[in-house]
């Protein structure tokens, strides 16, 4: 197996130097895996603001008629928080460990275009201040909410969003766009042209499957993102009139454009959780992923129907065909469900580890169903009229972005983290930690859903004291009070973590199956000396126990990409 | 850096590989730029289907004309996908000197069409934030002007390359990648005159 | 021995689990429902809770079972069984989610018709205004609204909301429109919403069922609206038909006599709305009385104006009543103030912001 210490020619240097020329090294690198580093730390960062301005939201919704914040103020915590968490945190963070891993899964030394990936990279910082500036503006950060609807975040006609705040966010969002895309089309081109000789298509870990599906999504509904916001920049600064009704334009359209890009939205924030859940529980059960082509077929399906159900957020609009978009609403619960299936399935007569990934993997599975679930009700129009707007869709969101995602981005950190920095995590603090945020989740949102069917609408800074909706709220808030904690609880096992030695082998876990165990943690610079031979979806596993032995050489990685095309050795 | 050593040996020049990955690259660019056009026709059909029979509004259509500086803006610009695939078929052959010279065409057609674009914002006699109409036109063909002057530092770079005689028969991808952007971005603006002149 | 007091406490653990369990369940239940068409979502989405319930169960007992029984056992370094799947059983699994679906699909479509059926008779109509950041309601005998009641209803100020007045056991049909950005008109007791958009023409009919005569309910906006969307409220007063009647019937009495002019009173409110508006082109007041106006200035922050009342429109000649004593004294976006007033003679006289006088309007004393 591949174990090679990395010769670094700083090391002779004097000290001030050597430091100034680090930095200056991570500045201007192009090397996927500083790129990775960088964005998860820097997506991790504005995860910590995000969960701040969730806290401050919880903490007015404490009391039913708090003046904690004004309505001004609060309608902007709650629009920055989402835009922070989806565009700042899930996306950035899952593109950070993609940039990390795909490249190690697929046997490649580096992304295709290095140099576009850093460029995406500084992007993303620049987009991310940019909209938190408009915390500086005198009307304050925008405040019409994530999905920015017109024409309520229109400026010259009508609507109360005339700051400057709003114009910084479509700014930032323009650039973010910009960002995601040019890294979609780098992640395509990796997966499709550096893959190592015997990684075939469908010998490729799951992870990497799910993020090429999501490259796709990004690449095919960022676009039309783009188009919104510009119509929309237009409208607010030189006098457009795209989603202005009164001069013929039209109000509607701008949530058709929307959610026709925020629906595929939804598929970029959740299947890479998806993917890290398929790498973890395979590797504590000791099984292979059951049904992995299955699995495949299952996340394109969800891909492509994904494009196809953007009018169910529009159900109470009134101007949708609702049994089309109800139908294909429903049918995307069927790959969902094939896919939890495998899951179980593949747990089933394991031997399982309970590591705190595999906790996360596990408490992924438990409560993300409860997102999966109650988004059927949703799918029904008539129920839909009832529920859309009230906190049953904060609740369901957040069980499948809190749950779901978060919660695989937490497993990929406790996974991952010996791969990336040869440290691990200290475990019993992670279960300590997990505990925090599986308690934490299903208080925080389980009450949203009764509060919901209720009748409490959503995005409202005082509520009505009826239908116990006091109770409700603060079982939330205490709920978001622990998860706080929790997530101190991880920031402390992090930053004690580095004062640990680098301990990590190069199967960091020992039971690795995808090709980023077969190098050392941390991997060289230039990724690996030697490569085992493909044969399967688990080649590192192969190697630990099967008939393949002889590795190849890594330079043979770099030429012929696809040379190989024959069959997997399984199923 | 030895980082930058292992890059650089990353995309050696295979011969026969029909598909290198920066045309990927840019052929995968087109296709989300085809997302984005069709997000600007769909609002402008959408505008377009409520407006009804005042289209466009009255002080609009005066200024509007197909004949005579669009239509021919509009042939410049067809014409200069077509020398800009004879440069290709050109250097397929292994025929620089044609390639280059075809190059050069296409790249002063492409400025043409540019500057006769701006000449027909000038006289338009309307402006982005006059009515609905005025804000979609001069969004789509704006956005596509940016894309054709995108287009046109694309291939000055290339017929740049071409002078330094790094475009050869065997190694040619960026002139591949030059000529399907630019053929895209020609395929919109046939769209948007037939849309915007024509249709109206 | 030592095992006893344990078993109890799983015991008792477990009747906790379960009290919890059936709270959640019985929280879960559809709410309440005045409404036909809410009768028949209820029973769908009670449908739809006991199959989530099943297959949440179900669910969530396999992936428990699976990693519990399934413990890797320390220095157990055996291999389990290398299983990479099993066709026949992957078809199975994608075939029942499959059936489930489709069926709840065909049972949405069946209750998504009846709550979107519209009734081509004439019958009581209301239009619904939706503005920032109130409600206005106006009565109409058809469905077309061309023969008004002569009724509207509209909030008194921000804090004190309007109230719907509809009667029970027939069929209204409501008009709903915007004139602002986009709201939704939501009563949580009808299981329903709708939709206000700008450009767009929104309908739909409510049958109210007759037991639920004489009560009082609370509804909202639902579509974030701006600044003071929480405050977008309303209340809905049901009656019977009869009832309903004699009230529609004095209440339009009543609003011709004051000249269908809104705020009315002794205790007038007006805001100042984005972008250069008044909420209301009219006021009225008793004659003879003082009266006071509160004026809220809600404009874009930083925008002033105030309110000032004047015997006709002062470029031609109107002499000031009340209010605002001049163009330099104003309230600025976002604050609020309050005018005095003393008693007026009878007549129509006018008021606008000094500092924007296309913000004007009529102001009625009888």
């Amino acid at each position: 197996m591949a174990s090679t210490t990395e010769v670094r020619p700083e090391a002779t240097t004097p000290e001030p130097h050597r430091r100034r020329a680090a930095i200056v090294s991570w500045l201007t690198t192009t090397d996927h895996k500083r790129i990775g580093v960088m964005y998860i730390g820097i997506a991790f960062f504005f995860f910590l603001l995000g969960g701040l301005l969730a806290e401050m939201i919880r903490t007015q919704l404490y009391e039913p008629d708090s003046t904690l914040f004004n309505f001004h103020r609060y309608n902007q915590l709650f629009t920055i928080h989402a835009i922070t968490m989806i565009f700042l945190f899930v996306m950035p963070v899952t593109v950070g460990f993609a940039n990390y891993i795909v490249p190690l899964q697929i046997g490649a030394p580096d992304m295709a275009f290095p140099r576009v990936n850093a460029f995406s990279l500084w992007l993303f910082p620049v987009g991310g201040l940019l909209i938190w500036s408009g915390f500086l503006s005198p009307q304050g950060a925008a405040s019409g909410g994530w999905t920015l609807y017109a024409p309520l975040n229109e400026k010259l006609t009508i609507g109360s969003t005339p700051g400057w705040g709003t114009d910084v966010l479509i700014m930032g969002l323009l650039i973010l766009g910009v960002s995601s895309l040019l890294g979609a089309i780098n992640f395509l081109v990796t997966i499709f042209k550096m893959r190592a000789p015997g990684m075939t298509m469908f010998r490729m870990p799951i992870f990497t499957w799910t993020f090429l599906a999501t490259s796709l999504l990004l690449l095919l509904s960022m676009p039309a993102f783009t188009a919104a916001l510009a119509g929309l920049f237009i409208d607010r600064n030189f006098g457009g009139h795209f989603f202005d009704p009164a001069a013929g334009g039209s109000a509607i359209m701008w949530q058709h454009i929307f959610w026709f890009f925020g629906h595929p939205e939804v598929y970029i924030l959740i299947l890479p959780s998806m993917g890290i859940v398929s790498e973890i529980l395979p590797v504590f059960s000791r099984k292979p992923l059951f049904g992995y082509r299955a699995f495949v077929y299952a996340t394109l399906a969800i891909a492509m129907l994904g494009f196809g159900v953007w009018a169910h957020h529009m159900f109470t609009t009134g101007a949708v065909y609702a049994p089309f978009f109800a139908l294909l609403t429903a049918a995307i619960a069927i790959p969902t469900g094939v896919k939890f299936f495998n899951w179980i399935a593949t747990m089933w007569r394991g031997k399982i580890t309970f590591t705190t990934a595999m906790l996360f993997a596990v408490g992924f599975l438990m409560i993300f169903l409860i997102g999966g679930i109650d988004g059927v009700f949703l799918g029904s129009p008539p129920i839909d009229y009832h529920l859309q707007d009230t906190y049953w869709v904060v609740s369901h969101l957040h069980f499948v972005l809190f749950g779901g995602s978060v919660f695989g981005i937490l497993a990929a950190f406790y996974y991952w983290w010996p791969k990336i920095t040869g440290r691990f995590l200290n475990e019993k603090v992670g279960k300590i930690h997990w505990a925090f945020m599986f308690v934490g989740t299903l208080l925080t949102f389980f009450p949203m859903h009764i509060a919901g069917l209720n009748g409490m609408v959503r995005r409202i800074a005082n509520y009505p004291d009826i239908n116990s909706f006091v109770l409700l709220n603060r079982m939330s808030t205490i709920g978001a009070y622990i998860l706080g904690v929790g997530m101190l609880i991880f920031v402390g096992n992090i930053l004690s973590s580095f004062r640990k030695p680098v301990t990590a082998a190069g199967d960091a876990w020992g039971e690795g199956n995808s090709l980023e165990w077969a190098t050392s943690s941390p991997p060289p610079a230039w990724n690996f000396d030697e490569l085992p031979p493909i044969r399967s979806e688990r080649p590192v596993f192969d190697m630990r126990h099967g008939t393949v032995h002889a590795p190849i050489a890594a330079a043979a990685a770099t030429t012929g990409a696809t040379a190989d095309e024959t069959e997997g050795t399984h199923s | 850096m030895s980082v930058e050593a292992t890059h650089a040996a990353v995309p050696t020049a295979r011969r026969r590989d029909p598909m290198p990955a920066s045309l990927l690259g840019v052929i995968l660019f087109v296709a989300s730029e085809c997302v984005f056009f069709a997000a600007l026709f769909g609002a402008y059909f959408t505008i377009r289907s409520n407006a009804g029979s005042d289209w466009p509004p009255a002080g609009i259509s005066e200024g509007l004309h197909a004949w005579p500086l669009p239509a021919i803006a509009t042939t410049f610009l067809v014409l200069s996908s077509v020398t800009m695939q004879f440069a290709i078929w050109a250097i397929r052959r292994g025929d620089r000197a044609t390639m280059l010279r075809f190059l050069k065409i296409t790249l002063v057609l492409g400025c043409v069409f540019l500057g006769m674009q701006a000449y027909d914002y000038a006289t338009l006699g309307f402006s982005i934030h006059d009515t609905v109409f005025g804000t979609t036109f001069f969004t789509m063909t704006g956005f596509h002007g940016a894309h054709v002057a995108g287009g046109v530092v694309f291939i000055y770079l290339m017929l740049a390359r071409g002078w330094s005689g790094q475009i050869t028969r065997e190694d040619h991808t960026g002139l591949e990648a030059a000529a399907i952007y630019w053929h895209f971005v020609d395929i919109v603006w046939i769209g948007l005159f037939c849309t915007l002149y024509l249709l109206k | 021995m030592i095992r006893k007091p344990e078993r109890g406490r799983t015991r008792s653990t477990r009747l906790v689990v379960l009290a919890v369990g059936m709270g959640a369940l019985l929280a879960a239940c559809a709410p309440p429902t005045i409404t036909d068409s809410g009768q028949k979502v209820a029973s769908l989405y009670n449908i739809v809770l006991v199959i989530a319930i099943v297959v949440f169960v179900g669910v969530e007992l396999a992936i428990i079972y699976n990693a519990l029984r399934y413990r890797r056992h320390k220095n157990d370094d055996t291999l389990p069984e290398q299983t990479h799947g099993n066709n026949r059983i992957e078809v199975v699994w994608t075939l029942i989610p499959s059936l489930i679906v489709l069926a709840l699909f065909v049972m949405s479509m069946v209750v998504l018709a009846d709550v979107n059926h519209e009734d081509p008779n004439d019958r009581l109509t209301v239009r619904v205004t939706g503005f920032q950041w109130q409600w206005k309601f106006e009565y109409f005998k058809d469905e077309a609204a061309t023969q008004a009641y002569g009724v509207t209803i509209e909030a008194a100020s921000q804090t004190q909301p309007p109230t719907l007045v509809v009667p029970v056991g027939e069929r209204i049909h409501f008009e709903l429109e915007s004139a602002d950005v986009n709201h939704s008109f939501y009563v949580p007791e009808w299981l329903f919403k709708r939709d206000l958009i700008p450009g767009l023409h929104n309908s739909f009919d409510m049958t109210i069922q007759p037991r639920y005569a004489g009560n009082m309910y609370h509804g909202q906006c639902a579509e974030l609206c701006g600044d003071f969307h929480n405050e977008m409220t309303f209340e809905v007063q049901t009656m019977t038909s009869s009832q309903f009647q004699t009230w529609i019937a004095a209440e339009a009495k009543k609003q011709a006599a004051q000249g269908g002019c809104s705020p009315n009173g002794t205790d007038l409110k007006i805001d100042a709305v984005p972008t250069i508006k008044f909420d209301t082109d009219c006021l009225a007041a008793p004659a003879n009385q003082a009266f006071t106006i509160d004026f809220t200035n809600k404009d874009t922050t930083g925008i002033p104006h105030n309110v000032a009342l004047y015997t006709k429109d002062p470029t031609q000649g109107g002499t000031l009543l009340g209010g605002a004593t001049g163009i330099s004294d104003t309230v600025t976006a976002p604050g609020s103030t309050t005018y005095k007033v003393d008693g007026l003679k009878p007549g129509t006289y006018y008021f606008q912001c000094d500092v924007h006088t296309v913000m004007n309007g009529q102001f009625v004393v009888k």
